[in-house]
């Protein structure tokens, strides 16, 4: 049985919920992984929220998920489909295929999530953009990195004198990826935009850029012989407190990074994990012994999530027709440095690959 | 005779050897090839060099014809450490190389094809292949190489083997275990880590794989593959060990202790998996679903939490929560488990020499300059601290 079809013009529930107010309707383009195992979840721990219809080009994939979490949604192939069935979209498919199908369920007055990055261009990001602003409607990017407590901690920090003058930014995330993939979706450079620093890094240029500002005079290093690249360096300068700051980031898919930000000044470093997202870890001289003082955020949710913490944001912003925290617009700057550092990338120097080479 | 093949379709292409022979065919040998995946997220690293990339179910017929289509040359490296599994995926693809009619055949073999305790006819190809050693990589090599071998009789297959010994280099498996294993404090050696390590570089396995795609002469024959001197086991474990900072301390077995550790802990999984069974409450929940054994169990609870105090039974679920679980204790301990303690107490060094004297191929690396190349990649890696 499908939901009855609401007019595009109707209010949408108000965002003070009751048991008496209609839940938004939510659909979901794409039923892979990500949406199994972070979309779905963070959806059904949202109040308010009802998964109404699930899309997916494998039909198969759509009706196993529907089984699988027990939603009741309707099932179809194509994102048009969804018209009139969902207020909004979660748009969780392959990389390539986030603009069309974003721009195609704009067009069909429905808000949408597009998991990151917002595109696999500039110019495509852009036509999402406009497609959005003409409709007049939600689009939010799954960047929720910008959801973790710890950002705030790390601005307080920056905001006081603790750290002195600030001297580096470094941030790195990586890690060798487990688990299977049955298609080449990620790791072919004809269906992907890039690798590692397209797909992964995407979340911590995002997350320095929006902290910091604008990175210039970008350089990269990476390990693609022509194809993805699984390791790269990214440098470029910062501007914080006026001032001109080296920043180095760095991303792997074959080894484990410190998968932090690190910011250090003059008089102290501070350091924001991945996988801490409430806590920040201010590094200092006290009494001549150096220390390290965790900090934590406070009134964060036993329960937190960042992933839910977007989910609720996205519902709010579609409720009450206001940009979310993290808007498309918002994150064409990490698109675009990512491109220019494209246009610029040298070879990684990897010795004990071109061993011919010291014969 | 030009021998330049027209394609190369490489099975095992995301493994540690096929990886870093897809790097060589890209970037320095220049030549076509197809990698077979199974699983992409497994394929980043070939995924670098725009490889051509087919998903390939080895175990089936049509897939794997899909992926010799069109192909002269087959370079078979995968494996799989089953000793049903592993036949069954080399004799799908011998028969779709038949079929195909290619124009080379090169299996990767192993010398654990000779057995764990090889004999000193071993010392060249022509030794036997073991039958049942027990052990599982062994039986499963030895039969893989026979399907090839009865292939190359009966089909006139143009197959060339190649039986490398302990390969090593950025990614190996075997470095890993040592580094693993002292950046968690210890490093063990059996024996004094007096057996013979026939150490082989990653890169002088695929340059024999190369020369055989190339020499005609080594057609139905097989090659061990080794560099042109072993070492000791202590120099491989010492060498990679010593690399991590801090250094790991030295933990030494003998044979009978590792061996004497095998048998009890043999009877003690037997037996705690056993314990497990009975006090899991998996197990209570299946066994409660017969309503009789549902009363019993129900009753002996009830009449035992009466006989003990509410502080006796928290204190008794408290010290089931604290009690570390055996797979942490295991870990604590260095010991060395069997497959180990077969490959290194042997003392066979496997020559080379029909390799060198058969066809246009000697190793390139001794361990040293091996040991140094897979440094480079350790350190960039971040694997040393």
């Amino acid at each position: 049985m499908t939901e009855r079809k609401r007019n595009v013009m109707e209010p949408l529930p108000n965002k003070n919920l009751t048991t008496s107010t209609p839940p938004v309707r939510i659909g979901i383009v794409g039923c892979g992984g990500i949406t199994r195992e972070a979309h779905l979840p963070s959806i059904l721990a949202t109040p308010g929220l009802k998964v109404t219809c699930l899309c997916d080009a494998k039909l198969r994939n759509a009706t196993l998920t529907n089984a699988e979490f027990r939603l009741g949604a309707a099932v179809v192939s194509t994102p048009g489909e969804l018209a009139g069935l969902v207020d909004a979209a979660v748009v969780a498919v392959p990389p390539r295929f986030h603009a069309p199908v974003t721009i195609d369920l704009l067009k069909h007055r429905i808000g949408v999530l597009c998991e990151k990055p917002l595109a696999t261009s500039v110019a495509d990001g852009r036509q999402m953009l406009e497609a959005a602003d003409s409709a007049g409607l939600v689009l939010a990017v799954g960047f929720q990195q910008r959801f973790h407590p710890n950002n705030q901690l790390l601005r307080d920090v920056l905001a006081s004198d603790w750290l002195g003058e600030i001297q580096e930014v470094n941030a790195e995330f990586g890690g060798v990826l487990d688990g299977f993939l049955g298609a080449p979706t990620y790791v072919s450079r004809a269906m992907t935009g890039g690798g590692v620093l397209f797909d992964m890094g995407i979340h911590l240029v995002d997350r320095v850029t929006w902290l910091f500002g604008e990175l210039r005079e970008i350089t990269l290093e990476d390990d693609s012989y022509g194809g993805i690249e699984t390791n790269a360096n990214l440098g470029g300068q910062l501007t914080i407190h006026g001032k001109c700051v080296p920043c180095s980031m760095a991303f792997s898919w074959t080894h484990r990074l410190s998968n932090r930000i690190f910011v250090r000044g003059s008089k102290a470093a501070i350091e924001v994990r991945i996988a801490e997202p409430t806590l920040a870890r201010l590094r200092c001289d006290l009494a001549g012994h150096q220390r390290t003082l965790v900090l934590e955020a406070e009134e964060v949710p036993a329960n937190f999530t960042a992933h839910t913490a977007q989910m609720q944001d996205f519902a709010a912003a579609v409720r009450e027709r206001r940009p979310p925290l993290v808007s498309g617009q918002s994150t064409l700057r990490s698109l675009e440095v990512i491109e220019q550092a494209y246009r610029v990338r040298r070879r990684l120097s990897q010795p004990w690959v071109e061993t011919w080479n010291r014969a | 005779m030009n021998n330049t093949p027209v394609k190369i379709v490489v099975t095992g292409a995301t493994g540690f050897i096929g990886s870093r022979l897809c790097e060589l065919l890209s970037l320095h040998y220049q030549l076509p090839y197809r990698a077979c995946v199974r699983n992409y997220f497994r394929a980043f690293r070939i995924a670098r060099l725009d490889p051509e990339m087919v998903t390939v179910d080895l175990l089936s017929p049509d897939s794997m014809d899909q992926a010799v289509a069109g192909c002269d040359t087959v370079i078979h490296l995968a494996h799989a450490d089953d000793d049903r599994l592993g036949p069954a995926v080399t004799a799908n693809v011998v028969r779709a190389a038949v079929q195909h009619k290619v124009r080379r055949f090169i299996h990767i073999s192993s010398y654990a094809v000779h057995g764990l305790s090889p004999k000193p006819d071993c010392v060249t190809e022509d030794g036997p292949l073991v039958r049942r050693s027990g052990d599982t990589y062994c039986d499963s090599k030895a039969a893989e190489e026979r399907i090839v071998w009865r292939a190359i009789h009966k089909n006139g297959l143009p197959a060339v083997i190649l039986r490398p010994g302990i390969v090593y280099g950025p990614y190996s498996p075997f470095v890993l275990q040592v580094i693993n294993s002292a950046r968690r404090g210890v490093i063990s050696l059996i024996d004094d880590g007096r057996g013979t390590c026939n150490a082989v570089f990653v890169d002088d396995v695929c340059g024999a794989i190369h020369a055989a795609i190339f020499n005609d002469h080594a057609l139905g024959q097989a090659f061990f593959v080794n560099a042109s001197h072993a070492v000791t086991w202590r120099d491989f474990i010492m060498t990679f060990g010593n690399l991590v900072t801090p250094s790991p301390r030295v933990e030494q077995f003998t044979t009978k202790e590792v061996e004497a550790a095998q048998h009890v802990s043999l009877v003690r999984e037997n037996l705690q998996t056993l314990l497990g069974l009975v006090k899991s409450s998996d197990f209570h929940r299946q066994l409660g679903s017969v309503p009789v054994f549902r009363a019993i169990i129900g009753g002996v609870k009830r009449n035992l939490i009466k006989c003990l105090s509410e502080e006796k039974v928290l204190a008794l679920k408290a010290r089931n929560l604290s009690r570390p679980s055996p797979t942490a204790e295991a870990r604590a301990t260095p010991m060395p488990n069997l497959g180990r303690l077969s490959r290194e107490t042997m003392t066979i060094e496997f020559s080379v020499a029909r390799a060198a004297k058969t066809f246009d191929w000697s190793p390139a690396y001794d361990f040293t300059r091996g040991a140094a190349v897979t440094r480079s990649w350790l350190e960039f890696a971040r694997l040393l601290k």
